[in-house]
C-alpha cells in the first residue's frame, strides 16, 4: 500500500468517526429509553435494584439481539440451509437479510436524490411529496400504455414515467427558488402536503377505474419462497455508480457542486446558478421518483404508500451521517434498512414499541448535525481544517 | 384488487385514516356471509384441542396503529385478553407498505397458529398468507370476505371463494344502532334525532339504517313521532338524500371536525337535540358542538365517552359499539379448538360482537321504564322476534 493509498485510507476513516459515533450514542440514547420504559422492571427498583436493572438491562440486550436476528438473520442457519441445497430451507433462512436489501433499495434512491439536492446548495424537504407523485406517475404510466405493448417494454417505460413525475415534482419548487427566490425549504414541506391529496383527487376521479390489473413487476433477483429481493436492488446500485460519476467526473456536477459551495462565486465564475439549481432539484426528485416507482412496481405491488413511515426525514438522515456521497449513501441505506427490518422483529420478539426505532434513528441525525456535540461527547479533538469539508466541498 | 383501490392506497396518510376509522372500512352489507360463527367445523387444526398447551395466538397491527382509541387498540385488548387466558401471544407493528407481508411472515415463523390482521391495507398481504399457510388461521378485523375477495369489490378477477382458513370479523352493528335509536326517540325533548355520515358505505349507512329502525320501533311501541333527519330509511334507496360529508374519502372526509361542528349547528338549528355521527374523526366536532349547546350525541365504533374524555363526553348518551376485542378472542378460541375458518364471523347482540356502550352519566337519569324496554329489545334482537331490516324501505 502506498503512501497516498495509505493516506486516503486515512482520510476515509476519519471522515466516518463522527457518523459511526452519531450512530453509537443513538444506539446508546436508545438504551437508556427501553430501560427507563420498562415500568414492569422499575417498579422494583426499590427493592431488588441489582435484580431490576439486570433484567432493565437484558430486556435491552433481548431487543437488540432481536433487532440483529430480525435484519441479518442467524448465519449458522443460512450456511447449514445452503448447504441442504433445500430451496424452502434457504428461502427461511435468508429472508431477513433478503427483507433488509429489499428495504435498502428505495433508501439508496431517496438517499441519492437528496444528496444532489444538498450538493447543489439546496434542501430538499420534499421527498415525501416526490415518492408520492413518482408512484402516481408510474401507475399512470403502466396503464395508459399497458396491454399494447409487451410487458418489459411498459415496465421500463413506467418506471421512467415514475421518475419523470418525480422529476417535476421536483422541478417545482427549483423553478420557484430560481425565479422567485422562494425558499425551497418552505416550497417543499407544502408540496409533501398538496402530494396525497393531489393523488387522491386524481384516483377519485375514476380515471382508473376498470382498468386490468396486469401491470408488470419487476422481476425477483432470487426464485425462493418468501424472498422477495427484487432487480431494483441492482439498479439502485448502478445509479449510485452513475450519480457519483455525474456529480465528481462531469462539468455539470461539477457546476452543481459550485453552485452548492458558494451561489456568488459560481456566479462569478459564469456559472447560470438558476438553470443549476432548477437542474438539481429536478434530477433530485427524479431520482426520488425513480425510487418510487422500483417500490411501486416491486414489493408494494401498487399498494401505494412508502417503505417508512416519515421516509423524507429518514432519508435526511441517511443522507447526512452517509457524508453526502453516494457511496455512503449506499453503505447507511443498506444500515437503515437493516435497522428499519430488524425493528419489526423486534417488536414481534419482546414487544419494544416501533416508535423506538424512530427514536433511534432521530437521534443519530441530531448527532450527527451536530458533530461538535457528537465530539464533545467522545472527548474527540475537533476537527483539523485541512480536511476537505465533507458536505459541500470538492 | 382494483386499481383505483391501488392508487387509493397511494396517498397513504389518507388511506390510513380511510381504513382506520371503521366507517370507511368498505364491508359490504350482510347477506352471503353466513350469520352467527359456527362451531368448528374441519380438520384437527394445528394444536391439540384440549389440555393446558393453547395456540399461539398474534394480532399484526397496521402502521401507526396502536394507541388509537379505536380500532387497533381494542384488537389490542382482545390479544392481552388471550394472554391472561393462557394464550402464548406476539404481535407486530407495521410502518410501511412492504412491512405487511414481512410481519405476517415474521409471525408465522414465530409459530403464530392464529393471526389476526388489523386495518384495510393488510388485505392483500393477509389473502396471500392464507393461500400460502393453509394450516394457520387468519381472520380480519371489520371484513367480509362476502364472496368478492380480498378487495371486497365484486366482478373483478380476485373474486375467490373465501379460502378455508381465513375468517372475516364483521359486525351487524345496526343491531346496537337500533338500541342507540330507541333510546334516543325515548331521550329527546325536540322530538327531532339527527344523523350522517362520512360517506354513502355499507358499513357506515349499517349505522344510520339501525337508527333509524330503533326510533321507528319507538315510536309504534309508544306512539311517538320522533322524526330522523338526515337519513330516510323508508326509501328504497336512502343514501342519495341523505346527509354526508362527502370529500375525497381522505382526511377531509374523516378528520374534519369544523365540518362535523357545522352540521351539527344545522341540525340544532332544524330542532335537533340528539346527534349520530358516524364519520370518524370528523363526528368529533359535532359532538363538541352538541355538548356546547347542552344537548345530546351517540357515539360510533367504541364507547366514545371514554375515548373522547371530559368535557366534551358529557353529551354522549351512549355508543352503538363493536367489541372486537371481544370477536378477536373468540376467534383465538375457536381457532384453539382446530377452527381454521371459511365463514365470516358476525358479531351481533345475540354474541356480544356489537353492543350498546354504558350510560355513564346519564345511567341514573334514565327512567328505569326506557332501560328495561332496551333490555327488552335487546333480547328480541337477540332471538331475532325484532329485526332492524322490518322497518326499513329496502326491507329484508
Amino acid at each position: 500500500m502506498g503512501s497516498s493509498e495509505l493516506r486516503r485510507f486515512g482520510e476515509l476513516l476519519r471522515r466516518g468517526v463522527v457518523p459511526a459515533l452519531a450512530l453509537i450514542t443513538a444506539f446508546l440514547a436508545g438504551a437508556i429509553l427501553i430501560v427507563l420504559t420498562d415500568f414492569d422492571n422499575l417498579q422494583h427498583l426499590g427493592s431488588d435494584p441489582v435484580g431490576a436493572l439486570g433484567a432493565a438491562v437484558g430486556r435491552v440486550v433481548e431487543g437488540y439481539g432481536a433487532l440483529f436476528s430480525g435484519a441479518i438473520g442467524d448465519p449458522g442457519k443460512i450456511v447449514a440451509a445452503i448447504q441442504s441445497g433445500d430451496a424452502d430451507h434457504i428461502g427461511a433462512a435468508i429472508r431477513p437479510i433478503s427483507e433488509t436489501l429489499l428495504i435498502t433499495t428505495p433508501f439508496i434512491f431517496v438517499g441519492l436524490g437528496l444528496t444532489v439536492s444538498f450538493r447543489a446548495g439546496l434542501i430538499n424537504l420534499g421527498a415525501d411529496g416526490q415518492f408520492a407523485i413518482g408512484a402516481l406517475g408510474a401507475g399512470i404510466t403502466a396503464i395508459v400504455i399497458g396491454g399494447n405493448l409487451p410487458p418489459v417494454l411498459v415496465l421500463v417505460i413506467a418506471l421512467a414515467g415514475g421518475a419523470l413525475a418525480g422529476a417535476a415534482y421536483g422541478y417545482v419548487p427549483g423553478l420557484l427558488k430560481a425565479r422567485t427566490g422562494a425558499h425551497e425549504v418552505i416550497t417543499t414541506l407544502m408540496l409533501n402536503v398538496i402530494a396525497p391529496n393531489l393523488v387522491i383527487l386524481i384516483v377519485r376521479s375514476g380515471i382508473f377505474d376498470g382498468s386490468g390489473s396486469a401491470i408488470p413487476k419487476v422481476p425477483l433477483i432470487f426464485d425462493l419462497p418468501t424472498v422477495r429481493v427484487d432487480y431494483g436492488l441492482v439498479a439502485a446500485l448502478v445509479v449510485a455508480v452513475a450519480v457519483s460519476y455525474v456529480l465528481f467526473r462531469t462539468t455539470l456536477g461539477f457546476e452543481l457542486r459550485a453552485v452548492g459551495f458558494s451561489p456568488s462565486a459560481a456566479r462569478g465564475a459564469g456559472m447560470r446558478t438558476g438553470a443549476a439549481t432548477m437542474l438539481a432539484m429536478a434530477l433530485s426528485g427524479g431520482l426520488v421518483g425513480l425510487g418510487s416507482a422500483f417500490f411501486q412496481l416491486g414489493p408494494a405491488s401498487g399498494l401505494g404508500g412508502a417503505p417508512t413511515a416519515n421516509m423524507g426525514y429518514v432519508a435526511l438522515a441517511l443522507a447526512l451521517i452517509a457524508g453526502l456521497r453516494p457511496s455512503g449513501v449506499v453503505l447507511m441505506a443498506l444500515f437503515f434498512g437493516a435497522l428499519n427490518t430488524g425493528a419489526k422483529n423486534m417488536v414481534i420478539a419482546t414487544g419494544i414499541p416501533l416508535a423506538l426505532l424512530v427514536v433511534i434513528i432521530g437521534f443519530a441525525m441530531l448527532f450527527v448535525a451536530a458533530p461538535s456535540l457528537t465530539r464533545k461527547i467522545w472527548r474527540l479533538p475537533p476537527p483539523t481544517m485541512t480536511a476537505k469539508d465533507p458536505s459541500f466541498g470538492t | 384488487m382494483t386499481i383505483s383501490r391501488r392508487l387509493l392506497g397511494l396517498g397513504a396518510s389518507a388511506a390510513l385514516i380511510f381504513a382506520a376509522c371503521s366507517s370507511g372500512a368498505p364491508t359490504t352489507a350482510p347477506g352471503t356471509g353466513g350469520t352467527a360463527t359456527s362451531g368448528p367445523t374441519t380438520a384437527p387444526g394445528t394444536a391439540g384441542p384440549t389440555g393446558k398447551a393453547k395456540i399461539v395466538a398474534c394480532v399484526a397491527f397496521d402502521t401507526g396503529g396502536l394507541g388509537d382509541k379505536g380500532f387497533n387498540d381494542l384488537a389490542k385488548k382482545g390479544l392481552e385478553d388471550a394472554k391472561a387466558a393462557g394464550y402464548t401471544t406476539f404481535f407486530s407493528e407495521a410502518q410501511g407498505a412492504t412491512d405487511y407481508t414481512n410481519n405476517i411472515q415474521t409471525l408465522i415463523d414465530k409459530g403464530c397458529q392464529a393471526i389476526v390482521t388489523v386495518g384495510f391495507l393488510q388485505s392483500k398481504a393477509t389473502a396471500d398468507a392464507a393461500k400460502a399457510n393453509p394450516k394457520i388461521a387468519f381472520a380480519q378485523v371489520d371484513t367480509a370476505w362476502n364472496a368478492c375477495g380480498p378487495d371486497f369489490t365484486c366482478g373483478n378477477a380476485d373474486d375467490t371463494p373465501q379460502p378455508a382458513n381465513f375468517t372475516g370479523l364483521d359486525y351487524q352493528v345496526d343491531q346496537a344502532a337500533m338500541l342507540a335509536g330507541y333510546l334516543a326517540a325515548g331521550w329527546t325533548k325536540s322530538g327531532k334525532v339527527g344523523t350522517y355520515g362520512g360517506l354513502a358505505f355499507p358499513g357506515v349507512t349499517r349505522f344510520m339504517d339501525g337508527l333509524y329502525a330503533g326510533i321507528q320501533y319507538h315510536n309504534q311501541q309508544k306512539g311517538t313521532t320522533v322524526k330522523l333527519l338526515g337519513w330516510d330509511g323508508s326509501l328504497k334507496d336512502p343514501s342519495t338524500s341523505g346527509t354526508f360529508v362527502g370529500g375525497s374519502g381522505g382526511n377531509d372526509t374523516w378528520v374534519n371536525p369544523t365540518k362535523g361542528e357545522e352540521l351539527a349547528k344545522t341540525f340544532l338549528d332544524q330542532g335537533v337535540d340528539i346527534v349520530h355521527p358516524v364519520a370518524g374523526g370528523t363526528g368529533n366536532g359535532s359532538i363538541k358542538a352538541m355538548s356546547e349547546a347542552g344537548k345530546w350525541a351517540i357515539g360510533v365504533d367504541t364507547d366514545q365517552y371514554l375515548s373522547i374524555g371530559p368535557p366534551t363526553n358529557k353529551a354522549i348518551l351512549t355508543s352503538a359499539q363493536k367489541a372486537i376485542d371481544v370477536s378477536v378472542l373468540d376467534f383465538f378460541n375457536q381457532a384453539n379448538t382446530g377452527y381454521l375458518g371459511g365463514k365470516d364471523y358476525s358479531g351481533t347482540i345475540a354474541n356480544n360482537g356489537v353492543l350498546l356502550s354504558p350510560f355513564h352519566d346519564y345511567d341514573t337519569q334514565l327512567s328505569a321504564e326506557l332501560k328495561a324496554e332496551l333490555a327488552d329489545l335487546k333480547s328480541a334482537l337477540g332471538l331475532g322476534t325484532v329485526k332492524v331490516c322490518t322497518f326499513l324501505g329496502r326491507g329484508c
